[in-house]
């Protein structure tokens, strides 16, 4: 399974025309991921997003540190070992 | 810009949009808030299984005359399933300046850990969700390595981008 969908695929999958998928990605009532010109992806999740109705909006808390950290990212927070351990084990 | 609080949570909805889901979201105030750093680490997720590729984001902020001005920046796709990392960023200036004689580059691991190159060149990102949208694009679509240019030490051109002003 794919971890996105075409306009064209989600307008089958919800019953409507492309135009109208499209018209819902302009008007930024359903996200697209921009690939190209014309080109556009959906994510499977944000398709599920849109399809629950969510999120209105985000809130991120404020906090104080002593220092802003510097470190990579990447090597600040890795994937759950368990998620790895998975895609390892698929083979 | 004038409200960072806002900045962050208008980047986090547009985050949580794509399907993403938060592991972490905070925006940290140091220096008397006088410097803050956007943080925002999210699973995204994929084909049913459990979630295997992060998207990272690390927004840098100083206080200058009443506004922030963006100071550094790092948007990140570790791609466990595809086993690959793309990465763009902007380093605060001090030490990678000095060695590099450019600020902004970009990263490209595939498998991860196995980067033919420490740092590639790459464009200046002025927009935090442009940002977003090159990791989900490589999310999507995957990346290859090879088409890059690498930077060597002290032999880069100059690339720098003094400051990112958003609006």
């Amino acid at each position: 399974m794919s971890r996105y969908y075409t306009p064209r695929e989600v307008a089958k999958r919800l019953r409507v025309s492309p135009t109208t998928v499209m018209r819902a990605i302009h008007e930024d009532r359903l996200f697209a991921v921009r690939v190209s010109e014309r080109i556009y992806r959906i994510p499977v999740g944000a398709l599920a997003r849109f399809e629950r109705g969510e999120p209105e909006y985000i809130s991120v808390p404020a906090v104080d540190v002593p220092e802003l950290s510097e470190s990579d990212p990447a090597e600040m927070e890795p994937v759950a070992s368990s998620a790895v351990a998975l895609v390892a084990n698929r083979g | 810009m004038r409200d960072l609080q806002k900045h962050a949570d208008d980047l986090a909805t547009y985050l949580a949009r794509s399907g993403a889901d938060f592991v972490a979201r905070r925006l940290e105030y140091a220096d008397r808030r006088t410097r803050a750093q956007l943080v925002l680490d999210a699973d995204l997720p994929g084909s049913g299984l459990p979630p295997v590729s992060r998207a990272m984001v690390r927004e840098s902020y100083e206080l200058q005359d009443g506004s922030w001005r963006q100071v550094a920046y790092r948007y990140e796709l570790l791609d466990r399933e595809m086993d690959g990392r793309r990465a763009f960023h902007l380093h605060h200036p001090e030490d990678f300046l000095r060695r590099f004689l450019v600020l902004v580059h970009e990263h490209c691991e595939r498998p991860i850990g196995t980067a033919r190159c420490d740092h590639f060149a790459g464009g200046p990102i002025r927009d935090s969700r442009e940002g977003i949208r090159r990791i989900l694009v490589a999310w999507t679509d995957g990346f290859d390595c090879r088409a890059l240019t690498c930077l060597e030490p002290r032999r880069a051109p100059i690339a720098r981008m003094d400051a990112v002003e958003s609006s």
